[in-house]
Parts: structure tokens; C-alpha cells; sequence
């Protein structure tokens, strides 16, 4: 490793600036906007300038200071940059612009808008630090500044108590995620002694230390953090607050619970790679989880009605085969989708938003139909973030999805391949299937009658995002088509460390590329001709209701674990504290006969005397004694 | 150091000279007394030794006729840290006294009767004397809650002072009996350490010792007076409960018990573990079914010094740093809260969570400072909260392994227990009960809860700060 130091602090602070002036000075429309905007934008261009002075095995470091140090723990407050998280930087505060100029005419008829903006600044900031940090531990004060300014945003509208339940749902269900990144810290500060991960990622390059320590270690820090990322990352057992977290206004939805914050738990297993690939088990049950959160959310996604949570349902489903692409042993595979779903997710969250705005705040797609006319660029957008995820030929999600299915079928076989082919292509069918229901048929009721297009400063994020869902995909083409391997190499140079190779014969590759996309443009084909009329009559069977309502997780969740555990402490705390002591206290000091006799006395009201005549003791004391 | 102690009382003196309808005056005057205070303050946080023996700073000032005992004070930075402590509350609370019309002459008097006790019983270097300043504490105590605290008062104020003194009645009767030991010279702090080992062949002691300052800490199952201590008493009150009187409890247990009787200490370290763990996981619990908002505040605490007990009980460097760190996380940001409501309450007059409601509509800055408070208080990675939990929760780990696992669902816990709280106060529709009472602070209301928040993003930032010069003065096995 190349290490060179440079100022990384700038990009963090940039939007914190932000983020103060318009929650100090509460800015009216749209400066609230353009003051965030223009911090995202400014912290976008440092980046890019740090990213100018990378190149793999560079890495960029910003020594910082001591946070905080006692007994065996000591952190620092430091950042540092590599060709990998650059690239990460980039989406951040790129996508983040484009997603803060959308928001500067989205919110700008919002009661308060300065406050909107100051949180969304705010989770730049914190996002910066999870991503930049070189120690795990400034990562986890990024990992929970994330969570808590989606609580903010989830709940933003704060007047409705579903908002704020959304927005709490989200910070406990992270937090119970949480706790496994707490402790596998506690473990990488006990056992290696460390924890900056460069210094982890030495440590545990060496044998000898190695076997040192107890065997459960390595896995149980794995273990932690993967489930910590089942919360922020949602995956299975906790991707149940990303759904609600829809609550929060569309922009938000677009850049943190699309395209940024959900990545993360895929961004810190990609940073601690070396790591990871040593834990075959750990890896294995990442694989599992991850095929069943993405088949589970495309089988929801396939019946709801509500626009923003179809959308919602496939970031939970794309997010599975980022973390199948890891169980598989392939970080940059999973890392490419993450780049990838960044731009088309966001796209078609912004949509989502235009189009809701243009519907006057109604979301269920069985009201719409026929917006095509009526909001011809929105159309547009969302068929090419539509075309995209579902991997048609030269878009963005094809070469992505592309990669992890062929890493997939190498690696774990034909049952996690297939599984996630028919995830694949359930995207495809769900995906067209709210594209046709939006846009296609004819407009079904007063609103969608009425609609309208957006403002420009709306449509050019669209558009450039557009561009980037089509294009970015070239960053890395399949290599039976092409020999140089951009974006791998670009990656695979921020660790020391071999990957190993593909063995996969041209022939499968070809077949398999076949098989997906020829698959999902059916499957796109079917979806369109089924709803482009509109919605269709259901047949409300067991397979349909179990999905419209989303199998059921919540309830049993509520029903199995939150009540019972819930009740059980509250019964005990009242048993123990109020009958058992302070019943016992009652029955041996009969306070409660006491106290109200005394009553009596305090009710003289002679304070001021007694307050008097306790100086004047204490001085007496005093005096006394500097006689003696 | 005598400055520093004898301050408080002179300013009560002053203070009571004021008739009773100068109340005004009384409460700026009280703000000004402040000043000489902080500056007798600074002079001794420059003369006290940074990496000293405890009472790095010693002085001895008189003989008394009884017990041994002499009036002596010393300094380290593990009480001179509580003293700032100290003096920062009652400043911030000075600011919010101003205007208030409840703060009467004689409530000011027996506020710094309060301080008084509090930085004596932080500086005594001598058992008696120690005892002396602890137990004068509870007089003014009872009074403030017992005059100026609501409904339920008097029984609060009597179930506080009778457990309270039963437990020190047993730490009198422990200095009695070592006084009453031929082989001890005095009950300076220094003599009695020199017969450690000979007065730790009466194992009895320890826990005589400990009695009085875990009925302080308060440590489970001897924490049932807080509640209702805190619930009743006056805001300003609940703010020094919280911010430092629990905290002495600590304090106590760090000097007078693990520097003292360092064998003793630490055969009784796992139980005390287990009772921390009991607090943590049943304070918290406790706070989840409040529906009463001081109440709930005052479980929390429960929890939180559930927290400092496991890193005090603990021979990890980093657990110990921890916990004494956590002092100050939790004076603040509990503190804050409680004035935070406080000033709330000041207007409306109800401390049930189901009266309230949309406080972001109708005072944004006091919903800003109750959300920071309360993030604060869960333990948020770039507040001090966070510092204290991490430390003690791994130097445990480090310690005691899997135990930790216990502890940590009480960081869930405590997320479970705030955010209701924050969602029916600040969140949510304006209720009829704050419509009608304007909730519009006051400058100096304002100026009060500052200090807090510059306090809480300092320690949160720049930990090492306070780290590093109480670290030399924090006993590790």
C-alpha cells in the first residue's frame, strides 16, 4: 500500500456547515435547498479531486486525532480513502447532489423545509464518516448517524403518529442490528488488539497471531457484523422497517433508503474482504440469507399496490443479491450492484416522487394508468430505471446482475443459482408490472385524469440519472467480451490481496448471460401485457393474500417476540420493584402513617426560619471550632 | 481548597441576610456569587497534580476533640473532576433560577446548604469528617423536596432520608469501630489506608461501607427511593439528583471503599457486577412502563448507573475510565433532560406523557434540545454517552467475556424506553395541553440549557480531554 497524506476532513465538514446553517438560520425557498445543495455539491468536487489522486493500492490518509483511549481501547478520529471507497464517494455525494437539487423544488412547498434539509445534509455527513473512517469505530458513529437521521426523515412529518412509528421501528430494529457490530468491536479490541481496519486486515494476515487466539473469534466477529448488516441492509430476520421507513418524503427514500445507507453493511464487508474470505461458514449462511431475503421481497413485491413500497420491496430483494454476490465469494460483484442500483433505484424512487407529486400525494397504482401522456419525461425516466433493473441487454443491472449470476452458478451451484434467477425474474415481472399499471392503459380516476408533469429542477436529476442507469454498467464489461477489466482492478486495489479467478468455460458464461436476459424481457413482456389494460381482477387465493400481506412477518414478529418480551419485563419490573420493595418498605417503616403526619408540620410554612437557623448552627460549628 | 468549600456556605449566609420579598435580588445575586466561585475553582484545578497519589493536594487544618478525626481536605482529580461537576449544574441552574417565581430566599439557602455538603463530602479527607459532610447533605435535601417539591412530597422526602440514613448508619458504626482500633493513628484518609490489611481482617466492614453508597448510587434493589425522589422534587433539584448526587455515591465507592480496602473491594466486585446488571436490565424496564415523564427520566438513571456499577466492579483500565467518564455523560445529559422538562413543566404543570405532545410545533428549540438529550442519553457514537457505554461495555468483555452480552440489551433497552418518550412529547400533534400554555422560553432559560449542549458535543468530540486528566487518579486493580 501506497500511503499518501492528504485533507479527507473537508469533504465530512463541508456538509455539517450545511447542515448547521439551515437548522441555525432556517432558510426560507428554495436558498433552504440551494445551501444544501450547493454543501453536497462542494463536498461532490473535493471528492472528485481525491479520487483524482487515487489509484489502486494508493491509499489517501487523513491522520485526525486521538478520539479516545483507556486500558487495552484506543480510537482514533481518522479517515482514509481508497480506489474503492472512492468510487463509494463519488455515488455518495454525486447521486446525493443530484438528489438534493430534486429535493430543493420537491419539498419547496413543505411547511418547513430548512429543517428537511438540514437533517438530509446531516446524513451526508454522517454517511461520509461511515464511509470514509479508518477505524471501525468511526464507522459505527457514522453507522448509527445514518440511523438516526433516518429516523429524523422517516418521521419527518411528524404530525402523523404512523410517521413516527416508522421512524422509531427503523432506529430499534437498527439497533438490535446494532449490537452485533458493538460487539464484534469488543471482540476486535480484546483479541487483535485493534480496531483500524487496515490494522485488523494486518493482524489477520498473520499466522502465527492467529492461532493465538480461540478459534470462535474470527467467526463471531463475522458474525457480528453480518448481523448488524441484516439491520441497516435489511436482509432477513431484520428488513422489516425499510417497508415503512416509505413514510418519510420520496427524496429520502430515493437517496438513503435506495441508493446510500442501505449499502453499507455491503460497503464494510467489502473494506474487510480479506477477512471475511477466510470464513467459508459465515460466508455460506450470508449466501443463504441473502437468496431468502431476495426471493421473499420479489414474492411480495409482485401483488402490492402501493408504488413506493413495490420500490421498497425491490431495494430489500436487490440488496439480497448484493449480499448473495458476497456469499458467493464475490465482493465486486456485489460492490458493481451497489454502484449500479445506486443510480437506477434512486431513479426510479425520484420518479416515484415526481409522479406521486404529479397524483397529488396518492401512491396505489391501481388509481393511475395512463400517466404516459401526461408526464411524457417522467414515462421516460422510469422506463429506463425499469429497463435497467431488469437487466435488459447494455443497461446498467445487466452487466451487475450479469456478473453475480455467473459467480453464483460458479460458486454455490444450480439450486442458489436458480433461486436467484427466479428473483431475477420476478423483478423484471414486478418492476413492469407497476411501470404498465403507472403509465400504461388509460388514466382510471380523477387524479391520474388531472395530472401533471414536474418542475424542471425535478426532470434534470431525472435525466442525468437516466444517463448514468444506461451507461455506468460499461464501467466493467463481461469478459468474454472484453479483456480489461476496469472496475475490478480499480477495486481490487484497495487490499493487498489475491482474488481468486473465475473458471467458469465461455460457453457457460454465454448460456447463462442467455438464460437471464432472455428470461426477464419475457417476463417484462408478460407483466406489460397482463396490466397494460390495467389492474386485474384477483383470484384472492392463500399464495395471493400471503403475499399482499407480506407473509405475515410483523404480526408474528409482534405476536412472538416484541409482546412477550415486552410483557415479561414489565410484569417483573412491577413485581419486583413496587410490590417487593417498596411493599417491603412500606410494611417495615409504615411510611405512608409517617408522611402524613408530617405533612402537617410543613405546612406551617416557616421556611425561611429553618433555612436561618441551619446557617447559623453551621457558622456556630465554625466558630467553635477555630476556638479549640 | 477551603475557598472552594467554604464559598457555598458564605454565599448562604449572604444569601439569608435578603427579606423574604427580595427574591429578585436574591436569585442575581446568587448568579454573581457564582463567579468567584468558578475562579476559586480554576485555582485549584491548576494546582491539582495530574498523575498524583489520591490526595495528590493535601491540607490539614485543625484537630477534632472526638473520634481521631481531623478537619482535613485533599485534592486529586477524581474529586476535583466532580467539584467542576458540581459547580457547572448549579451554574447553568443560577441562569434558570432568574425570573423563576418559585425560587424563593430561603430555596436559594438551602440550594447552596446543598452545594456546600456536596463539595465537602467530594474533598473530606477524613472518615468522620466525610461523614459528617454526607449526612448534612440529606438536611438540606429534605427540605428542598419536602417544601418545594409536588404532590407526594413528604413521602418522597421521608422514604429518600430513611433509606439514605440507614445506610449511612452502618457506615458510622464502620468508622466508629476502626477509630476505636488502637493500631489506627487517625482517621485521615491516609491513616487508614496504612492499616488497610489489618482492618480488612473484619470483613464486615466493606459492606458497611458500601451500604451507604449504593442506597446512594443507587444499586439495585436499594434504588426504589430515586423514583420518587426524583418525581417529586423541584426541577433544579432532580437536575443535582441526577447530575451529581448519585454520583458521590460513585465517588464513594472509588475512594472510600476500592482505594481504601483494595482486598475487600474486589471480593465483593461480582456481586456488585450481578446487582449492576439486575439495575441496568430492571431499571430499564422499569422506565418502559412510566407513563409518569419524571419518572421515567429517573428510571433511566437507574439503568445508566447500572452502566458506571459494572465498570467500577471491573478490573479493566478501560471499564473503569468508563464509568467515572459515564459520570459525566449522564450528569449532562440526564440533567438536561430533567431541566429540559423542567422548564416544560414550569408552564403546564403535568408530568403525564399522554397529556403532551407536538413540541417541534410549538417550541423548536426546546424539542431540538429534548431530542439531543435524549440521543444523548441512548448512548449516541459522537456524544459522550456512547464514550462511557463502549468503554465500559468492553473493558467487561475483556474482563468477564460473554457476561457483556447481558449489559448490551441494555443499549436496546434504552433506546426502547427514550424514544416513546421522545415520540409522545416532542412528536406528533399539538395537544389541548400545550395549545394553551404558551411554551415561549426566557433568555436566561435559553443561556441555562446551552452550557449543556456545548458540554455534551465537547465530551463527545474530545474525550480524551477529560480522559486523560482524570485517568491518573482512577484505581485499576
Amino acid at each position: 500500500m501506497n500511503i499518501v497524506e492528504a485533507s479527507l476532513v473537508w469533504i465530512i465538514l463541508i456538509p455539517l456547515f450545511g447542515s448547521i446553517v439551515n437548522g441555525l438560520f432556517r432558510l426560507k425557498s428554495p436558498f433552504n435547498g440551494l445551501i444544501a445543495t450547493a454543501a453536497c455539491f462542494a463536498s461532490f468536487v473535493l471528492s472528485l479531486l481525491a479520487f483524482l489522486k487515487l489509484s489502486p493500492g494508493t491509499l489517501l490518509v487523513d491522520p485526525g486525532y486521538l478520539w479516545f483511549q483507556a486500558g487495552h481501547v484506543q480510537v482514533n478520529m481518522s479517515f482514509e480513502l481508497s480506489s474503492f471507497m472512492g468510487t463509494m464517494l463519488l455515488v455518495i455525494t454525486g447521486v446525493g447532489t443530484l438528489i438534493h437539487l430534486y429535493a430543493t423544488s420537491y419539498m419547496s412547498h413543505d411547511k418547513s423545509p430548512w429543517r428537511f434539509f438540514s437533517y438530509l445534509n446531516l446524513f451526508v455527513t454522517a454517511m461520509l464518516v461511515l464511509a470514509l473512517s479508518r477505524d471501525l469505530v468511526g464507522v459505527f458513529l457514522g453507522w448509527e448517524g445514518v440511523g438516526v437521521c433516518s429516523y429524523l426523515l422517516i418521521g419527518y412529518w411528524f404530525e402523523e403518529d404512523a410517521n413516527t412509528k416508522a421512524g422509531m421501528k427503523a432506529f430499534i430494529t437498527n439497533r438490535i442490528g446494532d449490537l452485533g457490530f458493538l460487539f464484534a468491536l469488543f471482540l476486535a479490541l480484546a483479541f487483535f488488539g485493534t480496531s483500524q481496519v487496515s490494522e485488523i486486515l494486518t493482524w489477520i494476515a498473520d499466522p502465527s497471531k492467529l492461532a493465538e487466539i480461540p478459534t470462535w473469534v474470527m467467526p463471531a466477529f463475522a458474525l457480528g457484523i453480518f448481523w448488524a448488516a441484516t439491520g441497516k441492509s435489511a436482509q432477513l430476520p431484520l428488513y422489516v422497517w425499510l417497508p415503512d421507513a416509505m413514510a418519510g418524503p420520496t427524496p429520502v427514500s430515493a437517496l438513503i433508503h435506495a441508493a446510500t445507507m442501505v449499502t453499507s453493511g455491503i460497503l464494510v464487508f467489502v473494506r474487510l474482504w480479506p477477512l471475511f474470505s477466510t470464513q467459508a461458514q459465515v460466508l455460506d449462511l450470508v449466501f443463504w440469507v441473502a437468496i431468502a431475503t431476495a426471493l421473499l421481497a420479489a414474492l411480495i413485491a409482485i401483488t402490492q399496490r402501493d408504488l413506493k413500497k413495490v420500490l421498497a420491496y425491490s431495494t430489500v430483494s436487490q440488496l439480497g443479491f448484493m449480499f448473495a454476490a458476497l456469499g458467493a465469494g464475490a465482493p465486486v460483484a456485489a460492490f458493481f450492484h451497489v454502484v449500479t442500483h445506486a443510480c437506477f433505484k434512486a431513479l426510479l424512487f425520484l420518479t416515484a416522487g415526481s409522479v406521486i407529486h404529479g397524483m397529488h400525494d396518492h401512491k396505489d397504482i391501481f388509481e393511475m394508468g395512463g400517466l404516459r401522456k401526461k408526464m411524457p419525461w417522467s414515462h421516460i425516466a422510469y422506463l429506463v430505471g425499469c429497463v435497467a433493473i431488469a437487466g435488459f441487454p447494455f443497461t446498467a443491472g445487466f452487466f451487475s446482475k450479469d456478473i453475480i449470476l455467473a459467480k453464483v452458478f460458479e460458486s454455490k451451484g444450480l439450486l442458489g443459482y436458480s433461486m436467484l434467477l427466479i428473483a431475477a425474474l420476478l423483478t423484471s415481472f414486478y418492476m413492469f408490472r407497476s411501470y404498465a399499471l403507472t403509465f400504461l392503459g388509460n388514466p382510471r380516476t380523477e387524479h391520474a385524469e388531472h395530472a401533471h408533469e414536474s418542475a424542471p429542477m425535478i426532470l434534470v436529476p431525472l435525466m442525468v440519472l437516466s444517463a448514468l442507469s444506461l451507461l455506468v454498467g460499461f464501467l466493467e464489461v463481461p469478459h468474454i467480451w472484453w479483456h480489461v477489466q476496469n472496475f475490478s482492478t480499480w477495486v481490487e486495489g484497495s487490499w493487498s490481496f489475491e482474488l481468486v479467478e473465475g473458471h467458469l468455460s465461455v460457453a457457460t458464461e454465454w448460456m447463462l448471460m442467455s438464460i437471464a436476459t432472455v428470461g426477464s424481457l419475457a417476463a417484462a413482456f408478460f407483466a406489460i401485457k397482463k396490466y397494460s389494460a390495467g389492474p386485474v381482477a384477483t383470484n384472492e387465493n392463500t399464495a395471493w393474500k400471503l403475499s399482499f400481506n407480506k407473509f405475515y412477518v410483523d404480526e408474528v414478529y409482534s405476536r412472538f417476540i416484541v409482546q412477550p418480551f415486552r410483557r415479561l419485563g414489565v410484569a417483573l419490573s412491577t413485581c419486583v420493584d413496587e410490590k417487593g420493595i417498596n411493599g417491603g418498605l412500606h410494611g417495615s417503616f409504615g411510611l405512608y402513617r409517617i408522611s402524613g403526619q408530617l405533612l402537617s408540620v410543613f405546612q406551617t410554612g416557616s421556611v425561611q426560619s429553618y433555612a436561618l437557623f441551619m446557617v447559623f448552627g453551621l457558622l456556630l460549628i465554625w466558630g467553635l471550632l477555630q476556638l479549640c | 481548597m477551603l475557598k472552594v468549600l467554604l464559598w457555598p456556605l458564605i454565599v448562604a449566609f449572604v444569601l439569608s441576610l435578603f427579606p423574604k420579598s427580595k427574591k429578585s435580588w436574591a436569585q442575581w445575586t446568587n448568579l454573581l456569587l457564582h463567579l468567584p466561585w468558578i475562579l476559586f475553582l480554576l485555582a485549584l484545578v491548576k494546582v491539582t497534580p495530574l498523575q498524583g497519589a489520591p490526595f495528590g493536594l493535601f491540607e490539614s487544618y485543625a484537630t477534632l476533640p472526638v473520634f481521631k478525626s481531623l478537619i482535613a481536605l485533599g485534592a486529586d482529580t477524581l474529586n476535583v473532576s466532580l467539584v467542576a461537576l458540581t459547580l457547572f449544574l448549579s451554574f447553568s441552574l443560577s441562569l434558570y433560577f432568574i425570573g423563576h417565581e418559585k425560587i424563593s430566599v430561603s430555596f436559594l439557602v438551602f440550594f447552596h446548604l446543598l452545594n456546600f455538603g456536596t463539595v465537602g463530602s467530594l474533598l473530606a479527607a477524613d472518615a468522620f469528617l466525610f461523614y459528617v459532610f454526607w449526612e448534612f447533605m440529606l438536611i438540606p435535601l429534605f427540605f428542598l423536596i419536602g417544601i418545594w417539591g409536588s404532590e407526594n412530597r413528604v413521602y418522597a422526602a421521608l422514604k429518600f432520608f430513611a433509606m439514605t440514613l440507614a445506610g449511612s448508619l452502618a457506615l458510622l458504626a464502620a468508622i466508629f469501630f476502626i477509630s476505636s482500633m488502637p493500631e489506627v493513628a487517625s482517621l485521615e484518609w491516609t491513616q487508614i489506608r496504612a492499616q488497610s490489611g489489618l482492618i480488612s481482617q473484619h470483613p464486615w466492614i466493606i459492606w458497611a461501607f458500601l451500604v451507604a453508597f449504593l442506597v446512594k448510587v443507587p444499586v439495585w434493589p436499594l434504588h426504589t427511593w430515586l423514583p420518587d425522589a426524583h418525581t417529586e422534587a423541584p426541577t433544579a433539584i432532580s437536575v443535582m439528583l441526577a447530575g451529581v448526587l448519585l454520583k458521590l455515591g460513585v465517588y464513594g465507592m472509588l475512594r472510600w471503599c476500592l482505594q481504601l480496602f483494595p482486598e475487600m473491594y474486589w471480593s465483593t466486585s461480582d456481586i456488585l457486577f450481578v446487582a449492576g446488571l439486575v439495575g441496568i436490565i430492571l431499571g430499564s424496564y422499569g422506565a418502559l412502563r412510566q407513563t409518569d415523564i419524571k419518572r421515567m427520566i429517573a428510571y433511566s438513571s437507574v439503568a445508566h448507573l447500572g452502566f458506571i456499577v459494572i465498570g467500577i466492579t471491573s478490573t479493566s483500565a478501560a471499564a473503569q475510565s468508563g464509568a467515572f467518564f459515564q459520570n459525566f455523560a449522564h450528569g449532562l445529559s440526564t440533567g438536561l433532560l430533567f431541566l429540559c422538562f423542567g422548564m416544560i413543566y414550569d408552564r403546564t404543570h403535568s408530568r403525564k406523557l399522554a397529556d403532551y405532545g407536538g413540541l417541534a410545533t410549538s417550541n423548536r428549540f426546546l424539542a431540538f434540545t429534548f431530542v439531543f438529550a435524549a440521543m444523548a442519553s441512548v448512548g449516541l457514537p459522537g456524544l459522550p454517552g456512547f464514550i462511557g457505554e463502549f468503554l465500559i461495555l468492553s473493558g467487561t468483555f475483556y474482563q468477564r467475556g460473554l457476561w457483556v452480552l447481558i449489559p448490551l440489551m441494555g443499549v436496546l433497552l434504552g433506546a426502547l424506553y427514550t424514544l416513546p418518550l421522545v415520540k409522545g412529547l416532542v412528536f406528533g400533534k399539538v395537544s389541548p395541553l400545550v395549545e394553551s400554555h404558551p411554551l415561549k422560553l426566557k433568555w436566561n432559560e435559553v443561556l441555562a440549557l446551552l452550557p449543556y449542549l456545548v458540554g455534551l458535543v465537547v465530551l463527545g468530540l474530545l474525550p480524551q480531554i477529560l480522559l486523560n486528566w482524570t485517568q491518573g487518579s482512577i484505581p485499576v486493580r
